[in-house]
């Protein structure tokens, strides 16, 4: 038996895009318990929703995170929205979920890259962003902002996508296609990258869902739970969605699955494109929250699935908002695939959890 | 397979035992948040299965008083519950991943507890207001037992003109005088139509309309805020009083047909929440659901079940 010690991994460290700390015991070179550690970007966002009103909040959501933005000031206003009773129009709701594609498709070529990174591929890491960039131009286009979007309102949309700009979005789409099978070949054939990721930190099925894990990581261990498969909005008009799913349960499925989720995203833009109904993008909210209201609503962020919780207190400030992002709930999965895995594989493991520290501290 | 939601009580004693019976019946667990209310902490732990996402709310959870971690059954619930401790001060207990105070490490303890003088006022204005609209709209389903009143409609009693002149006193001479002039055909209509059962019961459900628009107002004065109604009310029953009678009983009609719907809503939402708790967390339920489990699966749950009851 070798000697035990604790390696500290983090806060900063080449692989972290964000600060996340893990205090890895190991015997020799094997990781026998990795404590994680967070704490160091918590801003008190769900505290601030006492203190602005319910429309101005939607700004300060879409600020937990700057890769799911748009997916947290849709869950929001969607939350808002059921506990006041407030249906939105059926082109707000395509609207929206053509957006929350588009920034799936983004952050999956984000994270593709940021693997590239880890595992030591530089020049694949540049592609993955340089291809990103387009899809970046389609949101800069159609909201004006390429991070924080501010197109979500309670009760809808703010701006609509004319004809032109929609055929602008099918061009570029189908315009990366071709580019990106070749990068994701790279990913998904290279037998250097595939040495590197197969068989490393595994999660069978059961304990994945034993650890209620969510998102790409949790499909990437078979299990087939996707947010969008229960039909809110948009989705339920979709022809066909199947989540997809690997059943190999190791790092290799977890960028199989991610790889594979950007044409599946392609394909809903362009099926809702092809089938979105003209008419208003909003409806107009008035009043404010009945006096002990509740709801709660779920959204399958790039991530995950993100739980919202909202309670009204009759004033037009909300008495709790409450977002569990899909990293925190995942936390608890990556602790257990990275004990038993060699040091090396560390930070190869905590990347493909796909860690948002942001959105888990708020 | 669509999205349902439910929120549903649970007593802290059975807050374990509930996550336990939970896991074996195959939940997902999904969070746990705290949230700050006048009688202590209330902790939510959402679970989901088939797309049905259920609440169980523990209300009222006092300083000091020790919460059962659930980590031993979900270890997701750790960055929760450390949450829930920091953030809230609620004493939780035996947490799988103990941060102990320095998750956060917030400067200020227990933040999310701390609540302005102005933002306690707003919420007490707001919740007044509430109970003052839920009594108005309660008032008109009871008033058809009652029997005078059901009959005639509109009856003017000694109580209810005490409490017009104390609102009355501050509202300006133009609009006294609209309301006088809307009570005196108020009266007159109830005269009329003292024999229409129909309409006489109808009549009361007026206020809905009134309810509705006022709730722009709600957060302007409170002290305003009944008077305002009153008056509304009393608008609208002006305009009924000049109206054709047949349109007027329609509309009536209309409005109490509405009423009687949001009733029917309240009253079903919840019925549709309530489940037999103490009856699915029994015993004989548990023992008889780690029966149908695999023995690893059985053998996890039965001694977490038995660590917390200190066997």
């Amino acid at each position: 038996m070798g000697k035990k010690s604790v390696i500290p991994f983090g806060p900063q460290h080449p692989v972290l895009p964000e600060p996340l700390h893990l205090d890895l015991v190991v015997e020799d070179e094997v990781v026998i318990e990795a404590v994680p550690q967070i704490g160091f970007v918590h801003r008190g966002l769900e505290r601030l929703v006492q203190t602005k009103d319910y429309n101005q909040f939607i700004y300060v959501a879409e600020r937990i995170c700057g890769i799911c933005a748009f997916g947290h000031s849709m869950g929001y206003a969607e939350t808002v929205e059921r506990l006041m009773g407030v249906e939105i129009p059926k082109r707000a709701e395509y609207l929206r979920v053509i957006w929350h594609e588009l920034s799936r498709v983004h952050s999956h070529i984000l994270w593709l890259g940021l693997a590239a990174d880890a595992f030591g591929h530089e020049a694949l890491f540049m592609h993955c962003w340089r291809l990103r960039e387009r899809v970046l131009d389609l949101f800069e286009k159609t909201t004006g902002g390429r991070v924080i979007f501010s197109v979500v309102k309670v009760g809808g949309v703010q701006r609509d996508i004319d004809k032109d700009m929609f055929d602008q979005f099918i061009s570029t789409l189908e315009g990366i296609k071709d580019e990106y099978k070749q990068i994701c070949d790279a990913f998904l054939t290279d037998p250097s990258v595939y040495n590197r990721t197969a068989g490393v930190g595994l999660i069978p099925t059961e304990d994945a869902l034993n650890l209620s894990m969510v998102g790409p990581f949790a499909r990437a261990s078979n299990v087939g739970y996707d947010v969008r498969t229960l039909g809110n909005g948009a989705y339920g008009d979709l022809s066909d969605f199947s989540p997809i799913v690997s059943q190999n349960c190791d790092c290799y499925a977890r960028m199989e699955v991610r790889a594979a989720e950007v044409p599946q995203s392609i394909d809903i833009i362009e099926e809702l494109i092809a089938k979105i109904p003209a008419g208003d993008i909003a409806v107009p909210v008035k009043g404010s929250p009945a006096v002990d209201s509740e709801a709660c609503n779920v959204v399958e962020q790039p991530r995950g699935e993100c739980f919202y919780y909202a309670k009204g207190n009759g004033t037009k400030y909300l008495d709790r908002m409450r977002m569990r992002t899909p990293t925190s709930q995942n936390l608890a999965g990556m602790a257990v695939a990275l004990e038993g895995c060699d040091v090396a594989d560390v930070n190869m493991i905590v990347l493909t959890i796909d860690p948002c520290i942001s959105c888990t501290e708020r | 397979m669509a999205f349902q939601q439910e929120f549903v009580p649970l007593e802290l004693e059975q807050l374990h035992r509930a996550a336990a019976v939970l896991k074996v019946e195959g939940w997902r667990f999904i969070q746990t948040h705290a949230v700050n209310t006048d009688d202590g902490i209330d902790l939510y732990y959402s679970f989901m299965k088939d797309g049905r996402v259920v609440n169980y709310r523990v209300a009222g959870v006092q300083k000091g008083q020790a919460v059962p971690s659930i980590t031993d059954l979900f270890l997701a619930a750790f960055v929760f519950e450390n949450e829930a401790r920091e953030l809230f001060g609620v004493d939780m207990r035996d947490i799988a991943i103990d941060f102990d105070g320095a998750l956060y490490a917030p400067a200020q303890a227990e933040p999310m507890t701390i609540i302005t003088p102005e933002q306690k006022a707003a919420r007490e204005k707001a919740r007044k207001a509430a109970e003052a609209k839920a009594a108005k709209d309660a008032a008109p389903a009871e008033a058809p037992e009652g029997a005078a009143p059901a009959k005639g409609g509109f009856v003017m009693t000694p109580e209810r003109r005490a409490r017009l002149d104390a609102k009355l006193a501050t509202m300006s001479p133009e609009k006294v005088a609209k309301v006088e002039a809307a009570l005196k055909a108020r009266e007159a209509e109830a005269a009329a139509s003292g024999s229409n059962t129909a309409s006489g019961s109808a009549q009361a459900q007026a206020s809905a309309p009134a309810a509705d628009s006022r709730e722009a107002t709600q957060e302007k004065a409170a002290g305003a805020t009944a008077a305002t109604a009153a008056a509304k009310d009393a608008d609208l029953e002006a305009k009924l009083a000049t109206m054709d009678p047949a349109k007027a009983a329609k509309v009536r009609a209309a409005l109490a047909g509405k009423a009687a719907a949001s009733e029917a809503a309240v009253e079903a939402a919840p019925a549709a929440a309530e489940e037999p708790l103490a009856e699915r967390f029994a015993d004989e339920q548990l023992e008889a659901l780690i029966g149908l489990m695999d023995d690893e699966k059985a053998a996890v749950v039965k001694k977490a079940l038995n660590m917390k009851e200190g066997k």
